[in-house]
């Protein structure tokens, strides 16, 4: 036998040694997990019991999002819709938007599909207004929304995403809404648009929007993807489909707006997007943008005070994963767990994939913490689509809300060790961004079930802790109230910008407690496809005295204020400080 | 765990052989990139960043590969190796057509054609690819490890010379056209450069494994038997060093001893393919052929990434007579995963007209036949492992 071909000196120690490199990886990463674990145990915080229950169907929910699925499996049969909190009449309660898809060449359902707006009764109980309201988008294939008082008016508007269009609903401040998207020119004509953001890039005091879109399908380049036998069709991986453009709109004042995407750098040739959210990564004042794509590199643009972006995904570490692989990112928030002043980033992605949590390392660089955060793998196995960090148990650490369920509907035929419906996941920050999961403790409604897709959480009975709605693909949606999370102190602040855009978006928060210092930021977007309630929340532990609450609007200006009350939720006017504003308490039914 | 440690320089080191060597080295690229990042080496990171992109099929800027996954798979999975490789050669043409500037599909262009044994082409590929990036040391490097896993060391020494002009600090090319040196048969050049290692590079396992064995065809039997036995004492667990000791001793024929490195080197590392697969020689030596069948039969089983595993128990069974085992490991050679290597129709051409030889199955082999296997087994070594 003749040797004809040498694969090197080292081929075969090096071959071993990089499986080895790999796999050492993994056991070291194991091994400081244990260690960790162990470490933050002590550090817990007397966390309270807490207990979410699922008020749906007393408050009166009826809204059932329509998956439009069919046999054709169209690839926007997957995406499930939004929901967002929104007090559109300032009457101090949360009220509740989802969004509803529409027919389809393939899908005619019995009845119109319409999105719905509940009113807060105040009583525990909703009622339905979208008729009045205007905003049941007969016909729009919705996807998200984005709230946001673009006009400065004291009203939130609407905007939200679709497939094919958008639309942009003015408040009118009478608890009826009008279309302007066509005005505004940000109708999106074309485009699948699914998350959007509000926010100030440059400072001007208006709100500008970022509109993440998604991939280049249609009915008539759909693919049959899956086995050929009956009931394996499957809905088809996004690679298949080329990507679109992110899109910001730039606030004219006037009622309009202006594509400058590709002027400010966010405009790249493609992208697929799903989730956004628009924070001060690297603290210095102006707002940036963090992008989670699907199987493409997820976005990093940082603000150049210019009116322009850096591009700066690949360098950030944020693009990809630690083993450079573009997973199927979703959605995405930031926060600050482990309580350095510097927001940090969590992105959900597919099962067979982990759900990342990047560490700030205050140059505008992310580390890959998912290991090192004891998050690891123990997500692996379900499809997180929605996220929202939260302090459900109000000790001050910010804890991580996972919404999930796969995107292919009959997953299990493919793969045994996964399901299509999966359970709310929720990581309790046991202190200094050490995570454990907690969901089993949060009782059975937590746990139930559901094809998870848009997430937003509200006081929305402004009893001092988060409760969170869920959109399920397909199904009746989740309303969860938070029973217990009260038990530790509070402080909820609502901004009211007079020199900064009126939702006071951009604005960071500084809160010193008996030496306990938390750093918030007023963010636009987060999650996936949804919109959470606007007001900044403040978990403060057992400590009953806030020693001062420094806020940098992103006019520039800087308020420090003393006697805070705790327990309380306050509205802060930029200028003004602490202004009278009436929060009604929803009374326990 | 070089990085999780933050031992940054330690990991560089590290990813940047892993580069060279994988089959998928994007990960590798980024994972150097975020490394180089943490070193602050701004310009690194960058370069690195773009050929983990560009590895990764970016199609930012190129078209879609493909419009269905699972057809493409399919097709794909229902062609030979060889229809894979022309089949990639095609797409890679079409690509370099229309990106012409992108070193990386160049490269991978040489090495369809060096799979498919079509040298002339590699060599007017890696031309264009010296035109376009000829001057970072890296590229150099790059193209010198792979026409040395394709044994044209004069090529690739040229390579590696012109790399460590470019950057006369490193010590991995050095390493590498030492290496390149060795395997070419000219040693007092290998030793030469790699005296000119730093000294802290000189710490490295494969810089000791590589010296002890450039000593050691230089006669200097003494000073690398040195290197071997000090690598063991402070690496007992590196089953390299107790097969390079084993190999220096079968050189002296000093076959007891190479048996009791052997043994040493079981007791510490028991499933060492290497080791088995150096009993397999010894056992053959001394006349245990049933026994050497039987190491040589687990080497491959441990070894299956090793074309040399397979290529010592086909001469083996050539050699005793058993010449449809033979062919039946060739059958498995065909079979596995291993990256090229054996021209395979000449083998089984050669195996076709074999004439008919004494069947040797328990007693010894013929003492010339067992010196055949030595001399065999030495120089499967000493260009493979």
């Amino acid at each position: 036998m003749r040797e004809e071909t040498n694969t090197g000196r080292q081929a075969v120690p090096n071959a071993k040694a990089a499986v080895l490199l790999a796999l050492g990886g993994i056991l070291f990463a194991s091994l400081l997990l244990r260690g960790q674990t162990r470490e933050t145990l002590k550090q817990k915080d007397n966390g309270a019991p807490v207990r979410f229950v699922d008020i749906r169907k007393s408050a009166g929910i009826t809204f059932q999002q329509d998956s439009t699925q069919s046999e054709e499996k169209y690839y926007l049969e997957t995406m499930g819709t939004g929901v967002g909190w929104i007090d559109y009449d300032q009457d101090g309660l949360m009220d509740l938007f989802f969004v509803q898809t529409a027919a389809t060449d393939a899908y005619k359902p019995a009845r119109p599909l319409r999105c719905a707006l509940y009113h807060n009764n105040g009583d525990g109980t909703f009622t339905d207004v979208t008729e009045k309201a205007g905003l049941g988008g007969e016909g729009h294939y919705g996807q998200g929304v984005a709230v946001g008082d673009f006009d400065n008016d004291g009203y939130p508007d609407l905007f939200v995403t679709g497939y094919g269009s958008a639309i942009l609903y003015h408040n009118n401040g009478d608890g009826t809404f009008t279309d302007v998207s066509s005005k505004a020119g940000v109708a999106e004509k074309g485009l699948w648009s699914t998350s959007a953001g509000w926010f100030d890039y440059d400072k001007d005091g208006w709100l500008d929007l970022l509109v993440t879109n998604y991939i280049e399908w249609n009915p008539q380049n759909n693919l049959w993807c899956g086995e050929h036998r009956p009931g394996y069709r499957s809905y088809c991986h996004p690679g298949n489909y080329r990507g679109q453009r992110t899109k910001l709109f730039h606030n004219n004042h006037d009622g309009t707006f202006t594509d400058v995407s590709d002027i400010a750098g966010v405009g790249k040739p493609e992208s697929k997007g799903m989730g956004v959210v628009l924070a001060d990564f690297n603290n210095d004042g102006w707002t940036d943008i963090a992008i989670a794509n699907d199987s493409w590199p997820n976005f990093l643009f940082l603000n150049k005070h210019d009116g322009t972006f850096e591009d700066v995904s690949l360098v950030s570490g944020m693009a990809a994963s630690e083993d450079g692989r573009y997973e199927a990112g979703m959605g995405i928030d930031a926060e600050d767990v482990d309580r350095d002043g510097w927001l940090d980033v969590y992105i959900t992605h597919l099962d067979f994939e982990l759900n990342r949590l990047y560490h700030n390392n205050h140059n505008g660089t992310f580390d890959d913490y998912t290991y090192p955060s004891g998050i690891s793998n123990k997500a692996m196995m379900l499809s997180g689509v929605s996220m929202k960090f939260l302090d459900y148990d109000n000790d001050g650490w910010p804890d991580i809300l996972q919404a999930n369920g796969a995107m292919v509907d009959n997953v299990e035929l493919y793969h045994s060790e996964v399901s299509y419906k999966e359970p709310l996941l929720m990581f309790r920050n046991v202190g200094k961004g050490q995570f454990e999961k907690a969901s089993d403790s949060l009782g059975p409604d937590f746990t139930h079930l559901l094809a998870g897709r848009g997430l937003a959480t509200a006081d929305f009975d402004n009893d001092g802790d988060l409760d969170i709605a869920v959109n399920a693909r397909g199904d009746f949606p989740e309303i969860l109230r938070n029973d217990g999370g009260n038990a530790n102190h509070w402080l909820t602040v609502l901004l009211i910008g007079t020199r900064s855009n009126r939702d006071g978006i951009g604005a960071s928060l500084k809160l010193t407690s008996e030496g306990f210092v938390q750093v918030e930021q007023a963010k636009g977007g987060m999650g996936y496809m949804s919109a959470s309630d606007p007001r900044i929340h403040f978990g403060l532990g057992k400590r009953t005295k806030i020693d001062s609450l420094e806020i940098t609007w992103p006019s520039g200006r800087v308020e420090r204020l003393a006697n805070i009350p705790v327990d309380e939720i306050v509205a802060m006017k930029e200028g003004e400080g602490i202004v009278p504003r009436n929060f009604p308490r929803v009374p326990e039914r | 765990m070089r990085i999780t440690n933050k031992r940054y320089e330690e990991a560089a080191v590290l990813l940047r052989k892993y580069v060279r060597v994988s089959r998928t080295p994007a990960p590798g690229y980024y994972k150097l990139a975020l490394v180089e990042r943490s070193l602050h080496q701004t310009e690194a990171a960058q370069r690195d960043l773009s050929v983990f992109q560009t590895l990764s099929k970016n199609a930012s800027t190129g078209p879609y590969p493909y419009q269905h996954l699972f057809d493409y798979i399919d097709n794909r999975s229902s062609l030979t190796g060889k229809e894979k490789t022309q089949l990639d050669l095609t797409e890679l043409a079409d690509e370099i057509k229309k990106h012409p500037d992108q070193p990386e599909n160049l490269y991978m262009l040489a090495e369809g054609y060096l799979k498919l044994g079509k040298v002339d082409e590699a060599r007017k590929a890696i031309e264009e690819l010296d035109r376009l990036s000829g001057e970072d040391y890296r590229t150099e490097t790059g193209i010198g490890v792979l026409l040395a896993r394709y044994h044209l060391y004069d090529d690739a020494i040229q390579h590696f010379q012109k790399a460590v002009k470019l950057n006369p600090g490193s010590d991995d090319v050095k390493f590498d056209l030492a290496n390149a040196y060795f395997r070419k048969g000219q040693y007092a050049q290998a030793l030469e450069v790699i005296d000119k290692v730093s000294a802290a590079g000189q710490q490295d396992d494969a810089y000791l494994s590589l010296r002890g064995d450039i000593q050691a065809h230089l006669g200097q039997t003494a000073e690398a038997e040195g290197i071997f036995r000090n690598a063991i004492h402070q690496n007992p667990d590196n089953d390299q060093y107790y097969l390079s000791l084993t190999l220096l001793q079968l050189r002296q024929n000093d076959v007891s001893s190479a048996e009791r490195t052997l043994q040493e080197g079981l007791a510490r590392v028991p499933g060492s393919g290497k080791l088995l697969w150096g009993q397999g020689v010894v056992s053959v030596l001394e006349g245990r052929t049933a026994q050497a069948a039987e190491r040589l039969e687990q080497a491959v089983d441990l070894l299956p990434e090793w074309a040399g595993s397979y290529s010592t128990l086909g001469v083996f069974y050539y050699q005793t007579g058993q010449i449809e085992k033979a062919k039946e490991v060739l059958s498995r050679f065909k079979g596995s995963n291993t990256s090229s290597g054996l021209d395979v129709n000449r083998i089984q051409e050669a195996l076709e007209k074999a004439p008919p030889m004494p069947l040797v199955v328990n007693e010894p082999m013929p003492t010339a036949s067992r010196q055949q296997l030595l001399q065999f087994a030495l120089s499967i070594a000493d260009r493979t492992l």
